[in-house]
């Protein structure tokens, strides 16, 4: 069976490669695309863009950063929760801020996690690992439509 | 009152039955009397009859002897007088007339010439024979007074008659007595047995009687009769006479010789008609005044049997026997009035109950009335009756008070005009104003005094209701005094006061402001605010002060301007409030007005300022708000884009010195590390600069906080910097403050972070937490360590961001930790200090509200 693919929402480069060598690092095999912006992601999800010629499958899981060029991280999230067939996919918020007002914001509008990422490498390796074998490994999703 | 009504009924009836009769025995009096009268006229003119007749036949048988005697006298043997030659007629002449004792024939001496008896008395002396002498004086026929005979010694009445010789002188007389016993029997004999009549000479005496004469002859009559009859010659006598019969006379005198006839009848007889008469009609008189008396005792009797029977009943209901009734009888009125009387006293009965509870109200009116009341006598001012609220507000007994008078209440010297005012109380209503009375503890009340006279116990009383007006006085002159204070009031003071009526029309303004205006107070009465007007006041404004009123609500400080006499701009703040009269009837507004030009002038002066101050800090706060704007989006590209290259610093020295440790040698390793710390440290950094920040403008959320729980708390969490530490915490139990949990928190950590960080040299480390003072709501806190201190010197930059006085090598930390601690108490309107020496370990003091 072939393991769904982890929906990486994240705009700097270097935090994509330490987020990616961090699952690695945690023997997380399963495919990680990565969306530069919203759009993109929002491209990926619902077919459109560059994707209209083909639906990609639903990943496992969202790792979406907040602090996203065109289209915020907040707005993903309400996009995926206003398409039903979007509407109970994982959505793991992954930022650097700690701001009440990001972490309110998530929450309401219905992610299932919030992590801050943490400056040094060790503790960011420590969360995105468990995050992401508590998401792909331990979690039960319902089954797909 | 009428007479009539003392007497009883009976007596009425009486009396009315003698007014009926007394006019019947009147007309029956005088029919009698006719009958008396006539009765009378008759028995008179019977008696008047006999005497008449007696009296005719004595004058008849007197005259036929004169006539014998005249012939006698002419005979010339007579005339002659020579004794020798006696006429024979003288001697037969006895022979002849029987009723003759004797005739003798006497010459002027009394010598006797001749005679019937043989033996005449010779010579006659003329003193011894009264009739001779008189005979001789007379010269004519005349009849002596009853005269005793010498010689036969019966009673005779002697006849004489003058002889005269041829030429007519006088020689003698005849003589001639007349047997009076005889003369009595032929001429009374045919007097009826019952009656009486006597014949008596002028001397009075006895000549004749019809009934014993020879013991009455010669005898003088009845003196009393003779006296009753003195001087009268003929008439009617009524008299008793020695036979003791009662009789009726009537007497005549015979004319020429005086002789008087008395004839007498009984009175019983001639009055037997008269009696009988009298009698019957006494008789019947005595029948019918009988009947009528009988008749209205009867009938008076069937009148006041019943109402005496009423008049019982009635006093023996008056004595409480309630049963007792009438009996229905008597006449058909008296039965009425009887029935009539058994229903009243039936509904007496019925009403009693309500009227004794009548009575008992009108009593307990007296007595329970809430003002003193009392009666007393006009006459002796004694007390006669006093109700409870008289002995309650006056404090004497009702033994007492009846034992006094209206004068003992009264002080001394308002006796006099008491009295004189006692001298004036005329009938009924009397308001004779207030009096001054004293109780019995000797205090003084003042009482409105209102009176009415009555009968009381039948004595001519007052009664008084007297109503104690010594608080209204009071308030009376409390009222006068708060007046006074009003009008100085008003006069001193800058305000002035004001009255409109229902239509809000001025009608009252007093105040020195008013003169300060030069505005006269009556300048605006009779017309409303906004008649006169106000520059400051449009017609919408002027619509909603008078909605106010029409509300009849409260305004206060209502600005209107007013210009005075000098045309001066005035200002005033004008509060009302609305009238009521008794009945709740609005009658309009009163208050007061103050004149406020000053603070207006200066309040527009003021406002100008402010505009300018607001404008400008409109200004600044807009400037603020742009900087506030700046400094948070500042803040978030710090937390964000300042911490994600320190993260790839780090990542990647890591990645190098794992994926290519075989090609690092140890210095490269080295160098890699202190890069990583160097990244780190300043993401600490950033991290403590963005909580600072987010005190400073986080919301204050004050709750009271258990800051005792709170520092276990934190205690707790600091555990893993405490491994192989020897740390004594010594928090006070109990110890609470009103704040921001959350800020509190982050303070709270700093304090006692630092403290453990602090004393991490020291062998024992010893942190205490606890209250070192509480005043006025607020609670001073401590924190105190036993490490390492610092220089007091350097005490004031503990609290400035990013001051360190450690060595970043000795303890770490980016030295905004006691920045942020002061932030946060300053933000609870508290202060922070800190005080410690070098190696003597610090202390840490914060106030924060109970």
């Amino acid at each position: 069976m072939q393991q769904p693919v982890i929906l990486l929402v994240e705009d700097n480069p270097d935090d994509v490669e330490l987020t990616v060598q961090a699952f690695r690092s945690r023997r997380i095999a399963n495919e990680i695309v990565v969306a530069r912006d919203g759009v993109e992601a929002l491209d990926y999800l619902f077919g459109t863009g560059k994707h209209s010629a083909a639906l990609p499958p639903l990943p496992a899981v969202v790792i979406l950063d907040l602090n996203l060029p065109k289209i915020s991280g907040i707005e993903v999230l309400k996009r995926i929760r206003a398409t039903p067939r979007t509407a109970l996919l994982p959505v793991v918020v992954l930022t650097t801020s700690a701001e009440e007002v990001d972490v309110l914001g998530s929450y309401r509008n219905g992610c299932n996690a919030y992590v801050q990422k943490p400056v040094s490498f060790d503790d960011f390796l420590e969360a995105a690992g468990t995050l992401g074998l508590f998401w792909l490994l331990l979690n039960v999703r319902p089954a797909p439509e | 009152m009428n007479a009539y009504s003392r007497l009883s009924i009976r007596q009425l009836l009486l009396l009315m039955v003698l007014a009926i009769l007394f006019p019947v025995a009147v007309i029956l009096a005088w029919f009698l009397s006719g009958d008396a009268q006539r009765a009378r006229e008759e028995a008179h003119a019977r008696v008047r009859i006999l005497a008449a007749n007696t009296a005719a036949d004595v004058e008849r048988h007197l005259l036929r002897s004169e006539e014998t005697l005249a012939r006698l006298a002419m005979r010339p043997l007579v005339r002659a007088l020579d004794p020798k030659t006696c006429d024979p007629i003288v001697t037969e002449f006895v022979r002849l007339n029987p009723d003759f004792t004797t005739l003798a024939v006497r010459d002027l001496k009394g010598k006797v010439v001749c005679s019937y008896l043989p033996k005449p008395i010779p010579q006659l002396n003329t003193q011894e024979f009264p009739w001779f002498e008189e005979g001789l004086r007379a010269g004519r026929f005349t009849a002596g007074d009853a005269f005793l005979g010498r010689q036969s010694g019966r009673w005779v009445s002697v006849l004489t008659y003058p002889v005269h010789d041829d030429a007519g002188a006088l020689r003698g007389l005849l003589v001639l007595p007349v047997d009076l016993l005889k003369l009595n029997e032929r001429l009374l004999e045919a007097v009826p047995k019952n009656a009486l009549v006597t014949v008596a000479d002028r001397k009075r005496n006895l000549l004749l009687r019809s009934a014993n004469a020879e013991s009455f002859i010669g005898t003088r009559g009845p003196t009393r009769a003779e006296r009753a009859t003195h001087g009268m010659r003929e008439g009617f006598l009524s008299t008793t006479g020695l036979d003791a019969v009662p009789r009726l006379y009537a007497f005549v005198t015979i004319p020429g010789i005086e002789w008087r006839v008395v004839a007498g009848l009984p009175e019983a007889e001639v009055f037997a008609d008269y009696y009988a008469a009298v009698r019957r009609s006494l008789v019947i008189s005595l029948g019918v005044l009988l009947l009528a008396v009988v008749l209205a005792w009867r009938i008076g009797a069937a009148i006041a049997r019943p109402i005496a029977d009423l008049a019982r009943t009635s006093a023996r209901i008056a004595s409480g026997d309630r049963g007792a009734r009438a009996t229905v009888a008597g006449p058909t009125e008296i039965a009425f009035v009887a029935q009539r009387f058994n229903r009243m006293v039936d509904a007496l009965d019925k009403n009693e109950a309500t009227v004794r509870e009548s009575e008992e109200r009108y009593r307990e009116l007296f007595m329970a009335n809430p003002h003193p009341m009392w009666v007393y006598d006009l006459d002796s001012l004694a007390f006669l009756a006093v109700n409870d609220a008289a002995i309650v507000r006056y404090g004497y007994s009702h033994e007492e008070f009846l034992a006094m008078t209206i004068k003992d209440i009264r002080p001394a010297e308002d006796v006099p005009r008491l009295l004189e005012n006692l001298a004036q109380v005329g009938s009924g209503v009397d308001e004779a104003g207030v009096w001054r009375h004293v109780k019995k503890d000797g205090s003084v009340i003042e009482v409105e005094i209102t009176s009415h006279t009555l009968r009381y116990g039948g004595r001519s009383a007052e009664m008084v209701l007297a109503h104690d007006v010594t608080e209204r006085r009071r308030a009376e002159a409390a009222l006068r005094e708060s007046e006074q204070r009003f009008r100085a009031l008003v006069d001193l003071s800058a305000d002035f006061y004001w009255v409109t009526d229902a239509e809000h029309r001025f009608t009252f303004r007093e105040g020195e402001i008013l003169r300060r205006m030069r505005l006269p107070p009556e300048a605006d009465y009779g017309k409303t605010r906004w008649e006169l007007g106000a520059e400051n006041m449009s017609d919408t404004d002027w619509a909603m002060h008078r909605a106010v009123l029409d509300r009849r609500e409260e305004f206060r400080d209502l600005l209107t301007t007013r210009r005075g006499e000098d045309g001066r701009l005035h200002w005033a703040e004008i509060s009302g409030r609305p009238l009521f009269d008794a009945a709740g009837k609005f009658i309009g507004y009163h208050g007061t007005g103050r004149d406020v030009t000053a603070q207006v002038e200066a309040e527009q002066a003021l406002r100008g300022m402010n505009a300018e101050l607001e404008r400008k800090v409109a200004e600044r706060t807009s400037d603020l708000a742009a900087a506030n704007r700046e400094l948070e989006a500042f803040s978030y590209t710090v937390s964000h884009d300042l911490r994600a290259p320190l993260r790839s610093i780090d990542g990647f020295s890591k990645l190098l010195a794992s994926e290519h440790a075989g090609t690092l040698d140890g210095e490269a390793q080295h160098l890699l590390d202190r890069i990583r710390a160097n990244a780190q440290r300043m993401g600490a950094l950033i991290t403590d600069l963005l909580e600072l920040a987010r005190v400073g403008r986080s919301a204050m959320n004050p709750v009271v906080v258990d800051l005792s729980a709170l520092a276990t708390e934190i205690v707790e969490e600091l555990a893993p910097e405490t491994a192989n530490r020897e740390v004594e915490w010594r928090i006070e139990p109990g110890m609470r403050a009103t704040g921001d949990p959350g800020l509190l928190r982050i303070a709270l950590a700093n304090v006692l972070g630092n403290a453990l960080k602090y004393t991490r040299s020291v062998p024992r480390a010893r942190i205490e937490f606890g209250v070192r003072s509480r005043a006025a709501g607020r609670t001073e806190f401590f924190v105190r360590d036993n490490g390492v201190g610092f220089d007091m010197a350097y005490a004031e930059r503990l609290f400035e961001p990013f001051q360190r006085l450690h060595g970043i090598h000795e303890f770490e930390g980016a030295g905004i930790g006691l920045a942020t601690v002061r932030r946060v108490i300053q933000k609870h309107g508290g202060e922070v200090r800190g005080s410690g020496h070098p190696g003597e370990g610090a202390t840490f003091v914060f106030t924060l509200p109970a």
